[in-house]
C-alpha cells in the first residue's frame, strides 16, 4: 500500500522500502502534498495569464486585480513550493542517481544483498531515501546551503566538465569526492562521546588519527569503503582519504 | 530614473502587461518542469531561469501599472485644469 507523506514521495506502508511495491499509478501521482499545492497554484495563474491573453480586456481595476494574482501572488506561492519541493527532491537517492555517471553508486545502495558501507546506511530506515544527503552534507550552521552550491558544482560538471560524455566504467574509477571524507560526518550519526564507541581498542589508539583525518572510518583496515566497486588495487591499500587522492 | 524608466514604457501599458504575461507563463513552464520531472537540470533551470523570469514578468507588470496610474492621473489633473481656474 502507497501512502503519501509530506515532503517526500509516497513509501510502501509494507516495509520493504520505499517506492517498492506502488504501482504505475502511484508513480504518476507519486508527488509530496507540496508538489501537489504547487502543480495546482501554477495551474491557477496560467489559466488566469492565458485568459488576459486570449481576451485582452482593457486594464481597468477588475483585471488589475486578476493579473496582481496570476503575475503577482500565485507566482510567488509557485516560487516557494516549487523552491521548497525542489530543495527537498535534491536530498533523495533517486535524485543523486539520475545521472548515469552514478548509477552504479545507485544500483549498489539498492542491492539488498550489498554489503558496502553505503547500502548498509541504504538500508537503514533512520537514512532511508536520503542517504546519500545524509552522508556527504556538509554540517554546521552553514552546511545546507554550502552543500547545495557544492550541488551546483556536480550540476555543472555533468553537463559542462566532461562527465556526461563519459562512460559508466570510466566515471566508476575516474570520478572522485572533491575533497577527502571527513570523519566528522560519521561521527554525526555514531557519537564518539558514547561508551559503546570508546570502549572499541582502535577507536581509542587512533583517537588523535581519527580526529586529525590522518585515518579514515571508510577504509580498508576499519569500517570498509563507503563505495568500493569505485576503487582502484592502490586506492584500496590507502589509508586516508588524503592518500586515495593522491 | 522614472524619466528613464517612463521612456523604456512609453508604448502602452496594455502590451507591457501582455509580455508580462508571455514571460510569467513562460516562467510557470519551467517550474512545473521542475515539478514534473526533477532531474538535475530541471530543477537547476526551474529555482534560476524559471525563478528570474517570475520576478521579471511581475516587475514589468508593476511597472506598467505604476505609468498607466500616472497617465491617468496627469489627464485627470489636465482634465480639471479649465474647471479648477477661479474667475
Amino acid at each position: 500500500m502507497c501512502i503519501p507523506v509530506p515532503y517526500g514521495f509516497w513509501h510502501d506502508a509494507s516495509g520493504t522500502g520505499a517506492k517498492q511495491g506502488c504501482n504505475s499509478r502511484a508513480v504518476v501521482l507519486s508527488m509530496s502534498l507540496m508538489a501537489v499545492g504547487a502543480l495546482v497554484v501554477i495551474a491557477l495563474a496560467t489559466v488566469l495569464l492565458i485568459h488576459h491573453l486570449w481576451i485582452r480586456p482593457a486594464l481597468d481595476g477588475p483585471t488589475r486585480l486578476r493579473l496582481l494574482f496570476g503575475l503577482g501572488v500565485l507566482p510567488a506561492a509557485a516560487t516557494v513550493m516549487t523552491t521548497a519541493q525542489g530543495l527537498t527532491h535534491t536530498t533523495e537517492r533517486n535524485f543523486c542517481g539520475s545521472c548515469h555517471v552514478m548509477a552504479a553508486h545507485l544500483a549498489d545502495v539498492e542491492d539488498a544483498e550489498s554489503e558496502s558501507l553505503a547500502a548498509r546506511h541504504g538500508r537503514n530506515p533512520y537514512f532511508g531515501d536520503t542517504n546519500c544527503y545524509t552522508c556527504h552534507a556538509d554540517y554546521g550552521m552553514l552546511g545546507y546551503p554550502l552543500t547545495k552550491l557544492n550541488g551546483l558544482r556536480h550540476v555543472y560538471h555533468y553537463y559542462l566538465g566532461g562527465y556526461r560524455s563519459m562512460s559508466a566504467e570510466e566515471a566508476r574509477t575516474t570520478i572522485r569526492v572533491a575533497k577527502p571524507y571527513p570523519n566528522s560526518n560519521c561521527t554525526q550519526c555514531h557519537s564518539g562521546t558514547l561508551a559503546s564507541f570508546r570502549n572499541v581498542g582502535e577507536h581509542q589508539a587512533l583517537a588523535d588519527d581519527l580526529a586529525a583525518n590522518r585515518v579514515a572510518c571508510a577504509s580498508a583496515g576499519c569500517h570498509g569503503f563507503s563505495h568500493p566497486f569505485t576503487k582502484t588495487e592502490e586506492e584500496k591499500l590507502a589509508k586516508t582519504g588524503e592518500e586515495r587522492r593522491r | 530614473m522614472i524619466r528613464w524608466l517612463a521612456r523604456i514604457t512609453r508604448f502602452d501599458p496594455a502590451r507591457t502587461v501582455h509580455l508580462a504575461c508571455v514571460i510569467g507563463l513562460v516562467a510557470l513552464l519551467l517550474m512545473a518542469w521542475s515539478v514534473l520531472a526533477p532531474s538535475p537540470l530541471a530543477v537547476v533551470v526551474g529555482m534560476s531561469l524559471g525563478h528570474g523570469l517570475g520576478v521579471l514578468a511581475a516587475l514589468l507588470f508593476g511597472l506598467a501599472v505604476f505609468f498607466d496610474f500616472r497617465r491617468v492621473r496627469r489627464r485627470a489633473r489636465r482634465g480639471m485644469a479649465p474647471s479648477d481656474a477661479r474667475p
